[in-house]
């Protein structure tokens, strides 16, 4: 499970997150759902250390990430190579294209396995194929990611998370690049994954497709966790001002 | 006396010249390049201080002539105790004088490379040292491609100045030929066209090198 503890995050003046907590457990989906710049991204990049934040504890599975206070009470984030272990825990797909356009889909997926965490060959290979597969592009396994339409490309995209085996998933509007007709394959490869009760941060403006799958939705506004609550609760229900506001001009 | 006669004569003169025009230039031009490499891997990833010694560097040789490392190496290092060959001494001057050019090309084709790209080698808990081989490099050197020829069509063209350095290469033995004969035209005239033709086939090469990337 992880647990966010009162996360603060500034860019220059501007802050960013507010104090955001948060508990996932073990196989729970939460969508984050706010308006354009509440922080959903800045949330999710803190998470897995893309980017430092300020104040605050992220735990996973108990152990706490990124940061370690010395016994002076200085605050100091760990070395590069223990982030690197830390991150392969966790997977992120993010909202532009971003596969390595100069590598094969296969050898998109094989790259973690193989450079970071020292899998051999045949076994990257194995799990590269068995995840292409899953995700419905074993066929496309040797062409180039310029060769892919944009959902496959994020199909692709969401199996070279998945090579790392991690424990959890931050995906950040994978399908809000896509054209409508592209969006309903992504969102089927994330209704596929429900059932290996992996955990999931998903961040989206699809109210639909986050009622169908989180457990739970939390509505973020001006940098803080404003309702957090069952999807019926937040999409039927809302109590707060801003978020019945936010409804309505979403539908 | 006919050209055809003259070329029949002193046709082996000029491949000599062409032997050491084409290996000197291939030469530097794979010295170069991996120095280019190098240096940008110093630049990316050894911080503000190896930043400015790399920019340091490069502006110490693009703001001197190629003639002045090529007989300082050749005259000065039998001084400290390394008689270096001719060959050696002249390579290196050009391997260190186009592998600062090279490493600014370099430097540039890194800024085509998506910043989401970085995030994303991040994120699946690359190296930096992983993330420069499997990720940077490959993609900067695809798209200097066209650079690159530009530069080694210089480079082909500087190694003429090795003649300084007593090489005899293309332009020493036209040079050679015209005391000889005081046939200057013809002299010349034949080695205008062998660079012609040296620069031509290095264009088609690299022309070619950049069609043959597929993932583009
Ligand atoms: N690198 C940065 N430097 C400065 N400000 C930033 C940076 N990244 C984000 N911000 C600011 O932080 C705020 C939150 O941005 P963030 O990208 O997290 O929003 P978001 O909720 O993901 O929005 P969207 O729905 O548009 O993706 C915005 O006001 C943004 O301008
Ligand atoms: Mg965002």
């Amino acid at each position: 499970m992880i647990a966010v503890r009162g996360l603060q995050k500034s860019f220059g003046t501007a802050r960013v997150l507010r104090g955001i907590d948060l508990d996932i457990a073990d196989g729970e989906v939460v969508a984050l759902i706010g308006r354009s710049g509440c922080g959903k991204t800045t949330l999710l990049r803190c998470i897995n250390f893309l980017e430092e934040y300020d104040t605050g504890e992220i735990r996973l599975d108990g152990e706490e990430l990124w940061y370690r206070t010395t016994p002076g009470g200085a605050r100091r984030r760990v070395s590069e190579a223990e982030a690197r272990r830390m991150r392969q825990q966790m997977g992120i797909v993010f909202q532009q294209y971003n596969l390595f356009p100069h590598m094969t889909v296969l050898d998109n997926v094989l790259l973690g396995p193989r450079f970071a965490q020292r899998v051999s060959v045949a076994e990257a290979e194995a799990l590269g194929r068995r995840l292409l597969a899953r995700v419905g592009l074993e066929a496309k396994m040797s062409g180039y990611p310029a060769q892919l339409s944009g959902g496959q490309q994020q199909r692709v995209a969401i199996a070279r998370a998945l090579a790392m085996r991690p424990k959890v998933l931050l995906l950040d509007e994978i399908t809000s690049a896509l054209d409508p007709e592209l969006v309903g394959e992504v969102e089927d490869v994330i209704r596929s994954l429900l059932s290996d009760r992996i955990m999931m941060v998903l961040v989206t403006h699809a109210l639909g497709f986050a009622r169908e799958v989180a457990h739970r939705i939390a509505y973020l506004a001006d940098g803080a966790i404003v309702e957090l609550g069952s999807p019926a609760d937040i999409l039927d229900r809302p109590k707060d001002p801003s978020l019945k506001e936010f409804l309505r001009r979403v539908r | 006396m006919s050209f055809a006669r003259w070329v029949a004569i002193y046709g082996p003169t000029y491949l000599t010249g062409l032997g050491w025009t084409a290996v000197t230039a291939v030469g530097a031009a794979c010295g170069a390049l991996i120095w280019g490499c190098v240096l940008l891997l110093i630049r990316l990833s050894t911080g503000r201080w190896g930043a400015r010694g790399v920019d340091a560097y490069v502006q110490l040789f693009r703001n001197t002539p190629v003639l002045l490392p090529i007989y300082l190496i050749y005259f000065a290092f039998p001084m400290i105790g390394l008689p270096w060959p001719a060959v050696v001494c002249g390579g290196l001057a050009l391997i260190l004088q186009n592998g600062a050019y090279i490493s600014e090309i370099l430097r540039g084709s890194v800024n085509a490379i998506d910043r989401v790209q970085f995030d994303a080698a991040r994120s699946i808990g690359l190296a930096p040292w992983s993330t420069f081989r499997k990720v940077v490099l490959p993609q900067v050197l695809v798209y200097s491609i066209p650079a690159l020829g530009n530069q080694t069509v210089l480079l082909l063209k500087d190694t003429s100045l090795l003649s300084a350095i007593s090489i005899t290469e293309l332009t020493m033995q036209a040079k050679l030929l015209t005391e000889q004969t005081g046939a200057a035209y013809e002299a010349f005239i034949v080695v205008a066209l062998l660079y012609l033709l040296l620069v031509s086939g290095t264009e088609v090469f690299f022309r070619v090198a950049h069609r043959a990337v597929r993932w583009r």
